[in-house]
Protein backbone atom coordinates (compact mmCIF):
# COMPACT_ATOMS: atom_id res chain seq x y z
CA UNK A 1 0.00 0.00 0.00
CA UNK A 2 2.71 2.59 0.92
CA UNK A 3 4.79 1.18 -1.65
CA UNK A 4 1.84 1.92 -4.08
CA UNK A 5 1.26 5.72 -2.79
CA UNK A 6 4.96 6.27 -3.45
CA UNK A 7 4.61 5.12 -6.74
CA UNK A 8 1.86 6.89 -7.47
CA UNK A 9 3.01 10.42 -6.17
CA UNK A 10 6.26 9.64 -8.25
CA UNK A 11 4.36 9.23 -11.50
CA UNK A 12 2.48 11.97 -10.88
CA UNK A 13 5.93 14.38 -10.35
CA UNK A 14 6.70 13.35 -13.52
CA UNK A 15 3.63 14.21 -15.20
CA UNK A 16 3.50 17.45 -13.56
CA UNK A 17 7.22 18.20 -14.86
CA UNK A 18 6.90 16.95 -18.20
CA UNK A 19 3.54 19.28 -18.57
CA UNK A 20 5.44 22.06 -16.86
CA UNK A 21 8.31 21.29 -19.89
CA UNK A 22 5.93 21.68 -22.56
CA UNK A 23 4.41 24.91 -20.81
CA UNK A 24 7.84 26.08 -21.29
CA UNK A 25 8.56 24.89 -24.47
CA UNK A 26 5.07 26.26 -25.86
CA UNK A 27 5.84 29.97 -23.99
CA UNK A 28 9.19 30.01 -25.75
CA UNK A 29 7.78 28.45 -29.38
CA UNK A 30 9.94 26.35 -29.88
CA UNK A 31 7.90 22.79 -28.99
CA UNK A 32 6.17 21.35 -32.08
CA UNK A 33 3.04 21.87 -30.09
CA UNK A 34 1.49 24.91 -32.76
CA UNK A 35 1.99 22.19 -35.20
CA UNK A 36 0.24 19.58 -33.15
CA UNK A 37 -2.75 22.14 -33.05
CA UNK A 38 -2.93 22.94 -36.58
CA UNK A 39 -2.79 19.01 -37.39
CA UNK A 40 -5.56 18.57 -34.53
CA UNK A 41 -7.76 21.21 -36.00
CA UNK A 42 -7.30 20.11 -39.59
CA UNK A 43 -8.00 16.40 -38.74
CA UNK A 44 -11.06 16.73 -36.68
CA UNK A 45 -12.63 19.60 -38.33
CA UNK A 46 -14.83 18.17 -40.59
CA UNK A 47 -16.06 15.77 -37.35
CA UNK A 48 -16.78 19.58 -35.22
CA UNK A 49 -18.55 20.52 -37.81
CA UNK A 50 -20.65 17.08 -37.85
CA UNK A 51 -21.40 17.12 -34.07
CA UNK A 52 -21.87 21.11 -33.72
CA UNK A 53 -24.36 20.27 -37.24
CA UNK A 54 -26.10 17.40 -35.39
CA UNK A 55 -26.29 18.80 -31.77
CA UNK A 56 -27.38 22.23 -32.65
CA UNK A 57 -31.18 21.29 -32.69
CA UNK A 58 -30.51 20.61 -28.89
CA UNK A 59 -28.92 23.43 -28.21
CA UNK A 60 -31.28 26.20 -30.01
CA UNK A 61 -34.19 24.02 -28.02
CA UNK A 62 -32.46 24.68 -25.15
CA UNK A 63 -31.62 28.64 -25.70
CA UNK A 64 -34.95 28.75 -27.05
CA UNK A 65 -36.99 27.47 -23.28
CA UNK A 66 -34.14 29.36 -21.44
CA UNK A 67 -34.72 32.59 -23.66
CA UNK A 68 -37.99 32.46 -24.69
CA UNK A 69 -39.20 35.65 -22.83
CA UNK A 70 -35.74 37.23 -25.03
CA UNK A 71 -36.71 35.77 -28.01
CA UNK A 72 -40.01 36.94 -28.14
CA UNK A 73 -38.86 40.52 -27.36
CA UNK A 74 -35.95 40.04 -30.11
CA UNK A 75 -39.18 39.03 -32.80
CA UNK A 76 -40.88 42.16 -32.14
CA UNK A 77 -38.11 43.98 -32.27
CA UNK A 78 -36.74 42.30 -35.58
CA UNK A 79 -40.60 42.68 -37.27
CA UNK A 80 -40.18 46.43 -36.20
CA UNK A 81 -37.06 46.55 -38.21
CA UNK A 82 -37.83 44.63 -41.08
CA UNK A 83 -40.60 47.13 -41.16
CA UNK A 84 -38.49 50.08 -40.98
CA UNK A 85 -36.49 48.74 -43.46
CA UNK A 86 -38.94 47.49 -45.67
CA UNK A 87 -39.79 51.53 -46.17
CA UNK A 88 -36.65 52.22 -46.47
CA UNK A 89 -36.06 50.33 -49.73
CA UNK A 90 -39.31 51.57 -50.89
CA UNK A 91 -37.85 55.06 -50.73
CA UNK A 92 -34.60 53.66 -52.63
CA UNK A 93 -34.70 54.46 -56.42
CA UNK A 94 -32.80 50.95 -57.87
CA UNK A 95 -30.60 48.45 -56.03
CA UNK A 96 -27.40 50.44 -56.83
CA UNK A 97 -27.88 53.43 -54.75
CA UNK A 98 -29.14 50.85 -52.23
CA UNK A 99 -25.78 48.78 -52.70
CA UNK A 100 -23.74 52.55 -52.70
CA UNK A 101 -25.63 53.00 -49.32
CA UNK A 102 -24.26 49.14 -47.77
CA UNK A 103 -20.91 49.73 -49.13
CA UNK A 104 -20.84 53.80 -47.21
CA UNK A 105 -22.04 51.53 -44.04
CA UNK A 106 -19.94 48.75 -43.62
CA UNK A 107 -16.79 50.52 -45.22
CA UNK A 108 -13.51 50.00 -43.55
CA UNK A 109 -12.19 52.93 -44.11
CA UNK A 110 -8.94 53.13 -42.36
CA UNK A 111 -7.42 49.65 -44.27
CA UNK A 112 -6.77 51.53 -47.38
CA UNK A 113 -5.62 49.68 -50.57
CA UNK A 114 -5.03 46.18 -48.58
CA UNK A 115 -7.41 43.64 -49.87
CA UNK A 116 -9.34 41.71 -47.09
CA UNK A 117 -12.23 39.50 -46.57
CA UNK A 118 -15.41 39.38 -44.32
CA UNK A 119 -15.45 36.06 -42.07
CA UNK A 120 -18.72 35.21 -39.46
CA UNK A 121 -17.68 33.90 -36.09
CA UNK A 122 -18.41 30.98 -35.60
CA UNK A 123 -17.34 30.08 -31.82
CA UNK A 124 -16.17 32.01 -28.95
CA UNK A 125 -13.97 30.27 -26.46
CA UNK A 126 -13.24 32.73 -23.74
CA UNK A 127 -12.10 30.91 -20.51
CA UNK A 128 -9.95 31.71 -17.64
CA UNK A 129 -6.45 31.20 -19.41
CA UNK A 130 -7.36 32.26 -22.86
CA UNK A 131 -9.29 34.63 -25.49
CA UNK A 132 -10.04 32.93 -28.94
CA UNK A 133 -12.74 33.55 -31.86
CA UNK A 134 -13.02 30.57 -34.60
CA UNK A 135 -13.99 32.25 -38.33
CA UNK A 136 -15.53 30.65 -40.90
CA UNK A 137 -12.42 31.34 -43.19
CA UNK A 138 -9.31 29.58 -43.33
CA UNK A 139 -6.09 28.98 -45.99
CA UNK A 140 -8.53 27.96 -48.98
CA UNK A 141 -9.55 31.98 -48.58
CA UNK A 142 -6.13 32.58 -48.61
CA UNK A 143 -5.78 33.20 -44.90
CA UNK A 144 -2.72 33.37 -43.17
CA UNK A 145 -1.25 33.26 -39.60
CA UNK A 146 -0.63 36.62 -38.49
CA UNK A 147 -3.21 38.54 -40.66
CA UNK A 148 -4.85 40.88 -38.51
CA UNK A 149 -8.92 40.69 -37.62
CA UNK A 150 -10.83 44.13 -37.75
CA UNK A 151 -14.78 45.43 -37.68
CA UNK A 152 -15.15 49.10 -38.98
CA UNK A 153 -14.46 50.31 -35.46
CA UNK A 154 -10.73 49.05 -34.75
CA UNK A 155 -8.61 46.02 -34.26
CA UNK A 156 -9.98 42.74 -33.14
CA UNK A 157 -7.38 40.61 -32.88
CA UNK A 158 -4.83 38.07 -35.31
CA UNK A 159 -5.13 35.39 -36.90
CA UNK A 160 -2.94 32.78 -34.98
CA UNK A 161 -3.69 29.24 -36.48
CA UNK A 162 -5.23 28.53 -40.15
CA UNK A 163 -7.08 25.07 -40.94
CA UNK A 164 -8.38 24.81 -44.54
CA UNK A 165 -11.86 26.28 -43.53
CA UNK A 166 -11.46 27.54 -40.47
CA UNK A 167 -9.35 30.07 -38.51
CA UNK A 168 -8.74 30.90 -34.81
CA UNK A 169 -8.38 34.75 -33.84
CA UNK A 170 -6.47 35.75 -30.36
CA UNK A 171 -8.45 38.92 -29.50
CA UNK A 172 -6.26 42.04 -28.14
CA UNK A 173 -7.74 41.46 -25.01
CA UNK A 174 -5.78 38.29 -24.55
CA UNK A 175 -2.67 38.79 -22.39
CA UNK A 176 -0.79 37.06 -24.72
CA UNK A 177 -1.47 39.94 -26.99
CA UNK A 178 1.03 42.81 -27.33
CA UNK A 179 0.37 45.95 -29.48
CA UNK A 180 2.75 48.85 -30.67
CA UNK A 181 -0.13 52.24 -30.54
CA UNK A 182 0.68 55.29 -31.44
CA UNK A 183 -1.78 58.20 -31.32
CA UNK A 184 -3.07 60.89 -33.79
CA UNK A 185 -2.51 63.77 -32.65
CA UNK A 186 0.80 63.81 -30.80
CA UNK A 187 2.18 60.81 -32.15
CA UNK A 188 2.89 59.68 -28.67
CA UNK A 189 3.99 55.78 -28.80
CA UNK A 190 3.23 53.02 -26.59
CA UNK A 191 2.14 49.55 -26.41
CA UNK A 192 -0.64 47.74 -25.19
CA UNK A 193 -1.16 44.40 -23.41
CA UNK A 194 -4.56 42.50 -23.04
CA UNK A 195 -6.09 41.94 -19.68
CA UNK A 196 -9.10 40.08 -20.10
CA UNK A 197 -12.13 40.02 -21.56
CA UNK A 198 -14.51 43.39 -20.33
CA UNK A 199 -11.36 44.67 -19.14
CA UNK A 200 -8.98 47.63 -20.86
CA UNK A 201 -6.08 46.86 -22.03
CA UNK A 202 -3.01 48.02 -20.27
CA UNK A 203 -0.56 50.57 -21.87
CA UNK A 204 3.06 51.08 -21.52
CA UNK A 205 3.34 54.89 -22.75
CA UNK A 206 6.85 56.50 -23.70
CA UNK A 207 7.85 58.85 -20.75
CA UNK A 208 6.13 62.06 -20.71
CA UNK A 209 3.58 61.05 -22.98
CA UNK A 210 0.47 60.92 -20.14
CA UNK A 211 0.95 64.42 -19.45
CA UNK A 212 0.48 65.74 -22.81
CA UNK A 213 -2.04 63.40 -23.20
CA UNK A 214 -5.95 63.98 -22.56
CA UNK A 215 -8.51 61.40 -22.12
CA UNK A 216 -10.28 60.33 -24.90
CA UNK A 217 -7.43 60.75 -27.37
CA UNK A 218 -7.58 57.72 -29.83
CA UNK A 219 -5.00 54.93 -30.68
CA UNK A 220 -4.03 53.36 -33.49
CA UNK A 221 -1.09 50.61 -34.65
CA UNK A 222 2.15 52.11 -35.33
CA UNK A 223 3.04 49.63 -37.61
CA UNK A 224 6.86 50.04 -36.52
CA UNK A 225 9.52 47.26 -36.88
CA UNK A 226 8.94 44.06 -35.85
CA UNK A 227 5.26 44.91 -34.90
CA UNK A 228 2.48 42.59 -35.59
CA UNK A 229 0.12 45.01 -37.16
CA UNK A 230 0.36 47.19 -40.00
CA UNK A 231 -0.08 50.74 -38.93
CA UNK A 232 -2.59 52.78 -38.89
CA UNK A 233 -5.77 50.31 -37.56
CA UNK A 234 -7.70 52.43 -34.68
CA UNK A 235 -7.27 50.40 -31.43
CA UNK A 236 -9.01 52.46 -28.80
CA UNK A 237 -8.79 55.54 -27.07
CA UNK A 238 -6.86 56.50 -24.20
CA UNK A 239 -9.00 56.23 -20.20
CA UNK A 240 -7.27 58.04 -17.37
CA UNK A 241 -8.13 56.78 -13.85
CA UNK A 242 -6.28 58.53 -11.14
CA UNK A 243 -2.92 57.13 -12.02
CA UNK A 244 -4.61 54.39 -14.14
CA UNK A 245 -3.61 54.53 -17.94
CA UNK A 246 -5.63 52.15 -20.19
CA UNK A 247 -6.86 51.82 -23.86
CA UNK A 248 -10.22 51.02 -23.82
CA UNK A 249 -10.71 48.95 -27.36
CA UNK A 250 -12.79 51.08 -30.10
CA UNK A 251 -14.20 47.12 -31.39
CA UNK A 252 -16.88 45.68 -29.02
CA UNK A 253 -15.32 42.40 -28.36
CA UNK A 254 -17.97 40.80 -25.81
CA UNK A 255 -20.31 41.11 -29.41
CA UNK A 256 -18.48 39.63 -32.30
CA UNK A 257 -20.63 38.40 -34.93
CA UNK A 258 -19.11 39.12 -38.15
CA UNK A 259 -15.51 40.63 -38.68
CA UNK A 260 -12.98 41.26 -41.51
CA UNK A 261 -9.56 39.87 -41.85
CA UNK A 262 -7.23 42.78 -43.71
CA UNK A 263 -4.64 40.23 -46.40
CA UNK A 264 -1.19 41.33 -45.49
CA UNK A 265 0.77 40.64 -48.12
CA UNK A 266 3.96 39.05 -46.29
CA UNK A 267 4.16 37.60 -42.78
CA UNK A 268 5.16 40.44 -40.18
CA UNK B 1 -5.10 -7.70 -29.40
CA UNK B 2 -5.49 -8.05 -25.51
CA UNK B 3 -7.49 -6.54 -23.51
CA UNK B 4 -5.38 -4.09 -21.55
CA UNK B 5 -4.38 -2.73 -25.06
CA UNK B 6 -8.17 -2.42 -26.07
CA UNK B 7 -9.19 -0.59 -22.99
CA UNK B 8 -6.34 1.83 -23.89
CA UNK B 9 -7.53 2.06 -27.13
CA UNK B 10 -11.10 2.80 -25.75
CA UNK B 11 -10.10 5.03 -23.26
CA UNK B 12 -7.97 7.37 -25.26
CA UNK B 13 -11.10 6.74 -28.30
CA UNK B 14 -13.74 8.29 -25.69
CA UNK B 15 -11.49 11.03 -24.70
CA UNK B 16 -10.63 12.46 -27.94
CA UNK B 17 -13.98 11.95 -28.86
CA UNK B 18 -15.68 13.95 -25.76
CA UNK B 19 -12.90 16.86 -26.67
CA UNK B 20 -14.43 17.25 -29.92
CA UNK B 21 -17.92 17.61 -28.35
CA UNK B 22 -16.35 19.73 -26.52
CA UNK B 23 -15.07 22.30 -28.53
CA UNK B 24 -17.62 21.62 -31.46
CA UNK B 25 -20.83 22.26 -29.33
CA UNK B 26 -20.41 23.04 -26.12
CA UNK B 27 -17.64 25.50 -25.51
CA UNK B 28 -20.06 27.81 -27.53
CA UNK B 29 -22.96 27.32 -25.35
CA UNK B 30 -23.65 29.05 -21.78
CA UNK B 31 -26.57 27.67 -19.46
CA UNK B 32 -28.20 30.39 -17.75
CA UNK B 33 -25.77 32.41 -19.54
CA UNK B 34 -23.34 31.86 -17.47
CA UNK B 35 -22.07 27.96 -16.75
CA UNK B 36 -20.21 26.17 -19.43
CA UNK B 37 -21.20 22.45 -19.56
CA UNK B 38 -17.56 21.17 -19.80
CA UNK B 39 -17.62 17.04 -20.43
CA UNK B 40 -13.62 16.54 -20.33
CA UNK B 41 -14.15 18.02 -16.77
CA UNK B 42 -16.72 15.72 -15.89
CA UNK B 43 -14.89 12.47 -17.58
CA UNK B 44 -12.46 13.56 -15.53
CA UNK B 45 -13.84 13.24 -12.20
CA UNK B 46 -15.58 10.37 -12.99
CA UNK B 47 -12.37 8.99 -14.21
CA UNK B 48 -11.04 9.95 -10.33
CA UNK B 49 -14.29 8.13 -8.84
CA UNK B 50 -13.24 4.91 -10.76
CA UNK B 51 -9.48 4.33 -11.27
CA UNK B 52 -6.55 3.74 -9.16
CA UNK B 53 -4.20 6.44 -8.55
CA UNK B 54 -1.17 5.68 -11.21
CA UNK B 55 -3.96 5.22 -13.78
CA UNK B 56 -6.08 8.20 -12.95
CA UNK B 57 -3.29 10.92 -13.24
CA UNK B 58 -2.15 9.28 -16.37
CA UNK B 59 -5.55 9.23 -18.05
CA UNK B 60 -5.65 12.73 -16.61
CA UNK B 61 -2.51 13.20 -18.19
CA UNK B 62 -4.28 12.55 -21.26
CA UNK B 63 -7.34 13.90 -20.97
CA UNK B 64 -6.03 17.15 -19.91
CA UNK B 65 -3.78 16.83 -23.73
CA UNK B 66 -6.96 16.65 -25.45
CA UNK B 67 -8.07 19.81 -23.93
CA UNK B 68 -4.48 21.46 -24.71
CA UNK B 69 -5.14 20.32 -27.86
CA UNK B 70 -8.17 22.77 -29.03
CA UNK B 71 -7.25 25.57 -26.50
CA UNK B 72 -4.61 28.11 -26.86
CA UNK B 73 -4.05 27.89 -23.23
CA UNK B 74 -0.23 27.37 -22.69
CA UNK B 75 0.34 23.75 -24.12
CA UNK B 76 0.35 21.47 -20.99
CA UNK B 77 -1.81 23.52 -18.87
CA UNK B 78 -4.62 21.43 -18.75
CA UNK B 79 -2.68 18.46 -18.90
CA UNK B 80 -0.93 19.51 -15.73
CA UNK B 81 -4.49 20.53 -13.94
CA UNK B 82 -6.24 17.68 -14.85
CA UNK B 83 -3.96 14.92 -13.80
CA UNK B 84 -3.23 16.45 -10.51
CA UNK B 85 -7.17 16.69 -9.98
CA UNK B 86 -7.36 12.94 -11.08
CA UNK B 87 -4.95 11.88 -8.89
CA UNK B 88 -6.16 13.53 -5.86
CA UNK B 89 -9.58 12.61 -6.31
CA UNK B 90 -8.46 8.47 -6.73
CA UNK B 91 -6.14 8.78 -3.74
CA UNK B 92 -9.36 10.07 -2.22
CA UNK B 93 -10.85 7.22 -3.10
CA UNK B 94 -8.80 4.42 -1.74
CA UNK B 95 -9.49 5.82 2.02
CA UNK B 96 -13.79 5.32 1.23
CA UNK B 97 -15.22 2.14 1.82
CA UNK B 98 -18.44 2.00 -0.55
CA UNK B 99 -19.14 5.50 -0.36
CA UNK B 100 -23.38 5.73 -0.92
CA UNK B 101 -24.74 8.02 -3.94
CA UNK B 102 -25.24 10.60 -2.44
CA UNK B 103 -21.58 11.21 -1.00
CA UNK B 104 -20.49 10.66 -4.59
CA UNK B 105 -22.80 13.35 -5.46
CA UNK B 106 -21.07 16.21 -3.32
CA UNK B 107 -18.23 14.66 -4.15
CA UNK B 108 -17.97 15.11 -7.78
CA UNK B 109 -19.79 19.08 -7.08
CA UNK B 110 -16.98 19.45 -5.12
CA UNK B 111 -14.59 18.31 -7.20
CA UNK B 112 -15.91 20.13 -9.88
CA UNK B 113 -16.10 23.63 -8.14
CA UNK B 114 -12.50 22.76 -6.57
CA UNK B 115 -11.08 21.89 -10.43
CA UNK B 116 -12.92 25.09 -11.79
CA UNK B 117 -11.07 27.11 -8.67
CA UNK B 118 -7.97 25.85 -9.67
CA UNK B 119 -8.94 26.97 -13.64
CA UNK B 120 -9.16 30.47 -12.14
CA UNK B 121 -6.47 30.47 -10.17
CA UNK B 122 -4.53 29.52 -13.47
CA UNK B 123 -5.80 32.38 -15.61
CA UNK B 124 -4.22 34.49 -12.40
CA UNK B 125 -0.89 32.94 -13.14
CA UNK B 126 -1.08 33.41 -16.64
CA UNK B 127 -2.17 37.30 -15.78
CA UNK B 128 -5.74 37.04 -17.52
CA UNK B 129 -7.27 39.17 -15.10
CA UNK B 130 -10.69 36.75 -13.89
CA UNK B 131 -13.22 38.89 -12.48
CA UNK B 132 -12.77 39.80 -8.64
CA UNK B 133 -14.61 37.12 -6.25
CA UNK B 134 -18.16 38.11 -5.69
CA UNK B 135 -21.99 37.17 -4.92
CA UNK B 136 -22.11 36.74 -8.48
CA UNK B 137 -18.95 34.37 -8.50
CA UNK B 138 -20.33 32.34 -5.76
CA UNK B 139 -23.42 31.94 -7.26
CA UNK B 140 -21.62 30.78 -10.48
CA UNK B 141 -19.76 28.33 -8.51
CA UNK B 142 -22.86 27.04 -6.99
CA UNK B 143 -24.65 26.56 -10.35
CA UNK B 144 -21.52 24.50 -11.57
CA UNK B 145 -21.50 22.36 -8.74
CA UNK B 146 -25.58 21.33 -8.76
CA UNK B 147 -24.59 20.88 -12.28
CA UNK B 148 -21.84 19.07 -12.39
CA UNK B 149 -23.15 16.06 -9.44
CA UNK B 150 -25.96 15.43 -12.02
CA UNK B 151 -23.23 15.03 -14.81
CA UNK B 152 -21.25 13.06 -12.79
CA UNK B 153 -23.37 9.94 -12.66
CA UNK B 154 -23.44 9.53 -16.46
CA UNK B 155 -19.70 9.99 -17.01
CA UNK B 156 -18.69 7.90 -14.01
CA UNK B 157 -21.31 4.98 -16.17
CA UNK B 158 -19.04 6.03 -18.90
CA UNK B 159 -15.38 6.18 -17.22
CA UNK B 160 -17.05 2.65 -16.08
CA UNK B 161 -17.54 1.18 -19.67
CA UNK B 162 -14.37 2.80 -20.86
CA UNK B 163 -11.96 1.19 -18.34
CA UNK B 164 -13.19 -1.75 -17.47
CA UNK B 165 -13.89 -5.06 -19.23
CA UNK B 166 -17.96 -4.90 -17.62
CA UNK B 167 -20.38 -2.22 -17.72
CA UNK B 168 -21.71 -1.69 -13.69
CA UNK B 169 -24.96 -0.35 -12.45
CA UNK B 170 -23.32 0.25 -9.19
CA UNK B 171 -21.73 3.79 -8.91
CA UNK B 172 -21.23 2.91 -5.11
CA UNK B 173 -18.61 0.19 -5.45
CA UNK B 174 -15.11 1.20 -4.47
CA UNK B 175 -12.15 1.80 -6.83
CA UNK B 176 -10.12 -1.17 -5.41
CA UNK B 177 -13.24 -3.52 -6.13
CA UNK B 178 -13.62 -2.56 -9.75
CA UNK B 179 -10.12 -1.99 -10.75
CA UNK B 180 -9.14 -5.53 -8.81
CA UNK B 181 -8.49 -6.99 -12.33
Amino acid sequence: MANRTVSSRRIVLLLVVTALAMMTLDARQTGPFQGVREAAYSVTSPLRSAVGFILSPIGDTWQGIVHYDDLAAENDELRERVAELEGVVDRLPDREAELNELKIGTDIDFVEALPTIAASVTSDRRTSVERIIEIDRGSDDGLREGMPVVTGDGLVGRIILVTGETSQVQLISDPRTSIGVVSRGTRAIGVTTGDGDGVDLRVDLEEGAVDVLAPGVRFETSGLNASDYPGGIPVGRLVIDGVRVRIEPLADLDRLAFVTVILTEEDR
Amino acid sequence: MNTGRVRWLRALGVILAVAIVQVGTFDQTLLFDRVRLDLPLYLLVAIGFVSQSQEAAFLGFVTGLSVDLFQFAPFGVYALLFSVVAWGLAESQIRLLHPGPLFRTIQGAMAIIGATILMWFAGVIFEQDPPPFTNHTLITLLMIGAIGSVMVHPATQVARWMLHDRPSSDMTSAPTSATAR
